[in-house]
């Protein structure tokens, strides 16, 4: 590994400290912004005022926010996450069970989207002329003006109920069930990112296209498929990488309101139970899940760019 | 034996294709490159010098097309130039320099594998061949430590470095001609005066054809036998380096060189003819350079063509240089 590069790695990820802490202390303070008293919530709605403090006490919700910090990540260092207000259950477990959902969801969607996005991007920007190209520039427009839940609910009842291929919600108990179950949450999904991931890898292409390297291999006699493989894709894959590691808080997002447009039991949908039920414990560790997730989407991202692009040094 | 040239560009027309008009950028451009030869082509920013190379080369940028012309290469030591496709001559007989030696080099590749993908694909050589040969190169361009630098990446070198790199990368190619669009614009003087003598000897050395195109008469002066003068898409003045550059004829010609600062001068600014050269969407039948003109009368307002540059000969499009090359050699 060249110097620069080295110091790229160990300068990325040193910047990850600073935005751990914060997320960290955001979790922490959530339990603050977040309207209701997880105390009253705890000791119940016929609780007295006496045991409401008494609750508030033993939560140690009555300590200053600093210490309140400190346990916390005491407590995460140790593996444990907390448990639900309502039923007792470890958050531990709770993640584990529905964990599983949530990733292959995401995987899904990042598959259908990468599979749709890619021939899209290549065709506008190597044909961007051509009738093809427009309509599929159209087609991506309409697409992204369509709301997620709308586009799971149409392809639920045009391709689930039209056909009765695929179940419409719920999460099935043998494999195959699951793997059915998975095909339109992950459709969506994936429609909602692919507009959006088309467009700047087909942005990124053309710019790389005219870029004046590009015209230096083509007077050399580069042409064709050795051309695309060799001096195009290399130089456009590390804005896209780039680009979908953007997209990733937003995948996040498409998950949860998906998992609960099809009823998947993931995290997204506890999630938004949770909400519901001011189970403050289950909110934070699930909002420090996702945190950690879309934090790690962008170490990767740009440490594989960095792999890519040898001019990579830290700034 | 008759030499024959070993690059002909015969009425090259080019256009930018708008939505409602095409306005005609190159117009009937000619010229002609024998062996060991070297066609130097001067001219304002904006006349039309890279898009004549690169129409040459088939590499217009999107949105530019060649409309008329042809192309003849000679593809073999001693043949007769024959016609070719625009898009079968790169990197197959004709090889080009740029300017910017900086972007024009691909950043994710290695100089040294670069050059051996590239001595590779006109085949019939092993992989370690190519490395080998690819070394010699590097040596060849005066790149020091060649086996070393092999390994660099573009950014790592210098930009005299890296234009003696993309030097060796056309010459991986064993061209016919080389076509250079002002390769040494970008470098200070010393490194310049090194890149120019690089190229004379590759030139001299593999008996190349050579098209080196420069805004800098000082450096068509050192590297051109015969020169081209470009105004607005049209080639309006050609002749032997010395005849044109000391004895001009067309008033524009005589106004680019007047406006160079003598080597022992002060570098004052630009002086120049008042005015500016038309946009292409202005080029008319009569001459361009009309309105900037001191020696405008209604002749200059009839056809006024470029010159067929492939003829032998000091010759000037201006339809008074025969009155006007005593004069203007008198003042
Ligand atoms: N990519 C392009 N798109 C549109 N017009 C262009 C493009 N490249 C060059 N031109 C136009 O073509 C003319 C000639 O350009 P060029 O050959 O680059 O000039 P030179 O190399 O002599 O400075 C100019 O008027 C310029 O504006
Ligand atoms: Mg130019």
């Amino acid at each position: 590994m060249s110097a620069g590069r080295l110091r790229f790695v160990v300068g990325r990820l040193a910047q990850v400290l600073p935005v751990l802490a914060a997320l960290l202390l955001i979790v922490v303070l959530l339990q603050q912004m977040m309207p209701g008293d997880p105390a009253r919530v705890i000791a119940g709605p016929r609780a007295t005022a006496e045991q409401v403090v008494q609750v508030r006490h033993e939560l140690g919700l009555d300590r200053p926010v600093f210490e309140q910090f400190g346990r916390h990540v005491w407590n995460l260092l140790q593996g444990d996450l907390g448990t639900s207000n309502r039923t007792g259950i470890p958050i531990t477990a709770i993640v584990g069970d529905r964990i599983g959902v949530t990733v292959w969801l995401l995987f899904g969607g990042l598959l259908v989207s990468t599979l749709l996005a890619t021939p899209a991007a290549l065709l506008m920007a190597l044909r961007p002329r051509s009738r093809s190209a427009r309509m599929c520039s159209r087609a991506l427009t309409i697409i992204i003006n369509c709301p997620p839940f709308w586009v799971g609910l149409m392809l639920a009842s045009v391709l689930a109920l039209g056909t009765g291929w695929l179940p419409v919600g719920g999460f099935g108990v043998d494999f195959g069930d699951r793997v059915r179950s998975m095909i339109l949450p992950s459709l969506t999904i994936g429609l909602a990112a692919m507009p959006l991931l088309a467009r700047s890898a087909a942005a990124s292409l053309s710019q790389v296209l005219t870029a004046d390297h590009v015209t230096t291999a083509r007077s050399l006699g580069v042409s064709g498929w050795p051309l695309v493989r060799r001096h195009l894709l290399r130089n456009a894959l590390p804005p896209a990488i780039t680009l979908l590691a953007i997209q990733a808080a937003a995948l996040l997002f498409g998950a949860v309101i998906v998992e609960q447009t099809f009823g998947l039991p993931g995290l997204g949908a506890e999630m938004i139970t949770a909400a519901s039920q001011r189970d403050f414990p289950v909110v934070q560790a699930l909002t420090l899940i996702f945190g950690l997730a879309i934090i790690a989407i962008n170490l990767l991202a740009d440490l594989a760019v960095a792999l890519l692009d040898p001019r990579t040094t830290w700034r | 034996m008759t030499s024959h040239p070993l690059l002909e560009v015969d009425g090259l027309r080019v256009a930018i294709r708008r939505q409602d008009t095409a306005p005609t950028v190159l117009d009937g451009v000619s010229f002609a490159v024998g062996a060991s030869q070297c066609l130097g082509i001067v001219g304002e920013s904006g006349c039309g010098k890279s898009l004549t190379l690169r129409a040459v080369m088939g590499l217009l940028p999107p949105g530019i097309e060649r409309t008329g012309g042809r192309i003849r290469l000679s593809l073999q030591p001693g043949a007769a130039p024959s016609d070719v496709q625009a898009d079968q001559v790169a990197g197959r007989g004709l090889a080009m320099v740029f300017q910017d030696s900086h972007a024009s080099l691909d950043p994710t590749m290695r100089v040294g594998t670069f050059i051996a993908e590239t001595v590779r694909r006109r085949g019939g050589t092993s992989r370690s061949d190519a490395r080998r040969r690819a070394v010699e190169l590097l040596a060849s361009v005066g790149v020091p430590d060649p086996k070393l630098r092999f390994n660099a990446y573009p950014h790592e070198l210098s930009g005299g470095m890296r234009q003696r790199v993309a030097i060796a990368l056309a010459l991986a190619t064993d061209p016919r001609v080389l076509l250079c669009d002002e390769p040494t614009t970008a470098l200070d003087v010393t490194l310049q005066a090194q890149i120019l003598r690089l190229l004379d000897t590759a030139r001299a050395e593999r008996g190349l054809g050579m098209v080196f195109v420069s805004h800098d008469i000082a450096v068509i002066r050192q590297i051109a036998d015969v020169v081209a003068v470009m105004y607005a898409g049209q080639i309006i003045e050609i002749g032997p380096v010395s005849d044109v550059l000391d004895r001009p004829r067309h008033p524009y010609a005589r106004a680019l060189i007047d406006a160079v600062p003598s080597l022992d001068g002060p570098v004052g600014p630009f002086r120049s003819v008042p005015g500016s050269p038309p946009a292409p969407i202005d080029y008319g039948s009569a001459c361009r350079f009309l309105d900037r003109c001191g020696h405008r009368d209604t002749a200059c307002e009839g056809v006024v063509n470029g010159i067929d540059g492939r003829g032998a000969g000091h010759r000037s499009a201006c339809v008074h240089s025969g009155t006007l090359a005593s004069g203007l050699e008198a003042t």
